[in-house]
């Protein structure tokens, strides 16, 4: 936060806190910013989502174009990137919220934890993914008929 | 940047008054941290919501938004969520944007845009709930 007492130009573009640019970031420090580069993300789209959903309120007609630019199929792998993001942002979030209380405050259980986070978001993701349309249960029975088809 | 330091005649101690400890900084780390755990549930049901209604017509969605539960998990969602963003957005602000002006601007401006979008938010599900009867 030191501001720049003279007025010499060098000293008043020095990076900030926390530097990004001045040496390669270990994992920890790796997931933090990119939780914080998630969170900004998040922030737009939050503010996409409820302008809409203030418009949508408003109209039937917006709630019908809504609805049919939903209807594309990439609008659903949409939901499941930006499901995954907050899976992320929260989780990560909790690791933060653990460490503000002293819980897992070392290099090694970070790096578990930041892990743990991951796993857990392509988990809760993968399972969003199948509830929507079922395609690991059709995968399943797909291979099922394969395998008794190869057993005749 | 445009954004000029130029000396002043102030003495070092006139520009620290005011500016230091003002036991203003635990009170939005813990605000963070609350609203953090705040916002899981919140934001489970909201992906929830938006799983659930994918295919739901404006009737379906207008009677599901009625519903009181999700009229209060709505509303708590856009006040805690609101302020979450409006403070993780001031402190990315204040690490990286060097000009005091320019950086007190930006995180006053974060907080007007998300305090008219909540507000607009709030009065929309009033909208829905008073319009539909719940």
């Amino acid at each position: 936060m030191a501001e720049a007492q003279n007025s010499s130009d060098h000293k008043a573009k020095r990076p900030l806190s926390p530097h990004l640019q001045v040496y390669r970031l270990p994992y920890n420090a790796l997931m933090s910013i990119s939780g914080r580069a998630v969170g900004i993300i998040l922030t737009a789209t939050l503010f996409v989502l409820c302008s809409w959903f203030v418009a949508v309120a408003w109209s039937l007609e917006i709630y019908n174009m809504t609805m049919s630019l939903l209807n594309h199929p990439l609008a659903g792998y949409g939901f499941l990137v930006w499901a995954f993001l907050v899976f992320f942002y929260i989780g990560n979030g909790v690791r933060h919220v653990l460490w503000n209380v002293g819980i897992g405050l070392n290099e090694k259980s970070g790096i578990f934890s930041g892990n743990l986070v991951l796993l857990l978001s392509v988990l809760l993701t993968l399972g969003l993914w199948q509830a929507a349309c079922g395609c690991w249960k059709m995968y399943l029975s797909s291979n099922q008929v394969t395998i008794e088809e190869g057993a005749e | 940047m445009g954004c000029s330091d130029k000396s002043s005649i102030q003495t070092p101690l006139a520009k620290a008054k005011g500016l230091g400890s003002a036991h203003h900084g635990t009170h939005h780390h813990m605000l963070h941290d609350i609203t953090t755990i705040a916002n899981i549930p919140l934001i489970g049901w909201v992906i929830y919501t938006i799983f659930s209604l994918r295919n739901a017509t404006y009737e379906e969605f207008t009677v599901w938004m009625s519903h009181p539960v999700s009229i209060v998990v709505a509303v708590l969602f856009v006040l805690t969520t609101f302020k979450h963003v409006t403070g993780e957005l001031q402190v990315v602000f204040e690490d990286y944007v060097p000009c005091r002006v320019m950086r007190t601007i930006l995180v006053l401006g974060v907080k007007l845009v998300f305090l008219v979008l909540g507000v607009a938010s709030i009065v929309a599900l009033m909208k829905i709930a008073f319009t539909t009867g719940v």
